[in-house]
């Protein structure tokens, strides 16, 4: 570089407001909620609407099964107390907790649900019994 | 300088600030205009979505992020013939002066990288010298003498705009 043309501060300076004078174009604006969704506060507020929601939920679940089992007695001291055929529909975590525990309540609710819920071959309007006449 | 998570308000502060600049700089490399604001406005949506996790300045990130998308973009364009660069990169803040702002951008193009990026930096980003050295990964005082040099570039290139703008 030829040291004549060598600019001291003051024209450096000026040659500098200069150039500023021109405004590079600027781009188009970003869009506006490109990062709404991933702010911290949003984000926070969906994690304790989905934990209220699951929260409520167990509440509810919880309740449920008290009111099944009423008295807080265990699932299967409350088996035993109804006759067979006036036996309710235990919860399926009674019947759970029933055959973890090795209880013959067990197999009565499950004789139990054998002569309600399968088709009795004995009764007048039983479907097998039709279709073995025929 | 530690490591900071830009939060979506530096980031358009960030854009605000340096997104003009940022658009010249990755026109000395992109011929085409519309190419070139998608080259900017694509790395701020990135920065945007993902958040990384930034370790210097972050105006030396942009310009580094910028340069990197611009490199890449050249290397997959490079079968294709260039555009032909109609658009004007500078508006003049007195309204008119087509011409200068013409002559400008011709002096400007016509700079080495390395010489055309610290006087971008420094006059359109408003960076320190110590920025730009940080920003280009060099001495001190090599970014003071790059940007000296395009300075005098310029100015023998601009000499009658000048004259005529005082």
């Amino acid at each position: 570089m030829n040291k004549g043309n060598r600019m001291n501060d003051e024209e450096q300076r000026r040659f500098e407001a200069f150039l500023r004078e021109f405004e590079p174009r600027r781009p188009r604006p970003l869009p506006a909620d490109e990062s709404a969704w991933r702010s911290w506060p949003r984000l926070a507020a969906a994690a304790v609407l989905v934990l209220a929601i699951g929260a409520v939920s167990l509440w509810i679940g919880v309740r449920h099964f008290a009111v099944r089992n009423a008295g807080g007695q265990p699932a299967t001291a409350n088996m035993s107390s109804v006759s067979t055929n006036q036996r309710p529909p235990i919860s399926t975590l009674a019947l759970t907790r029933a055959a973890l525990d090795g209880s013959p309540e067990f197999d009565k609710e499950m004789d139990s649900m054998a002569r309600r819920d399968l088709p009795s071959f004995n009764r007048k309007e039983s479907m097998l019994r039709v279709l073995a006449k025929e | 300088m530690p490591e900071q998570r830009l939060s979506a308000d530096d980031v358009r502060q960030l854009y605000d600030r340096h997104g003009a600049a940022l658009l010249l700089y990755a026109r000395g490399f992109v011929a085409d205009a519309g190419a070139a604001e998608d080259l900017v406005h694509g790395v701020f949506l990135n920065l945007l979505r993902t958040r990384p996790k930034v370790r210097e300045a972050p105006a030396a990130y942009l310009y580094r992020a910028v340069k990197n998308a611009a490199l890449n973009l050249q290397r997959n364009r490079a079968r294709e013939s260039p555009l032909p660069e109609q658009e004007v990169w500078f508006t003049h803040q007195g309204g008119g002066d087509r011409e200068a702002g013409l002559a400008l951008q011709s002096a400007l193009s016509e700079l080495p990288t390395e010489q055309r990026e610290a006087v971008v930096m420094r006059i359109w980003s408003g960076m320190t010298l110590e920025e730009v050295a940080e920003a280009t990964g060099v001495p001190l005082s090599t970014a003071a003498s790059r940007y000296r040099y395009a300075l005098e570039k310029l100015r023998e290139r601009l000499k009658p705009n000048e004259r005529n703008d005082e």
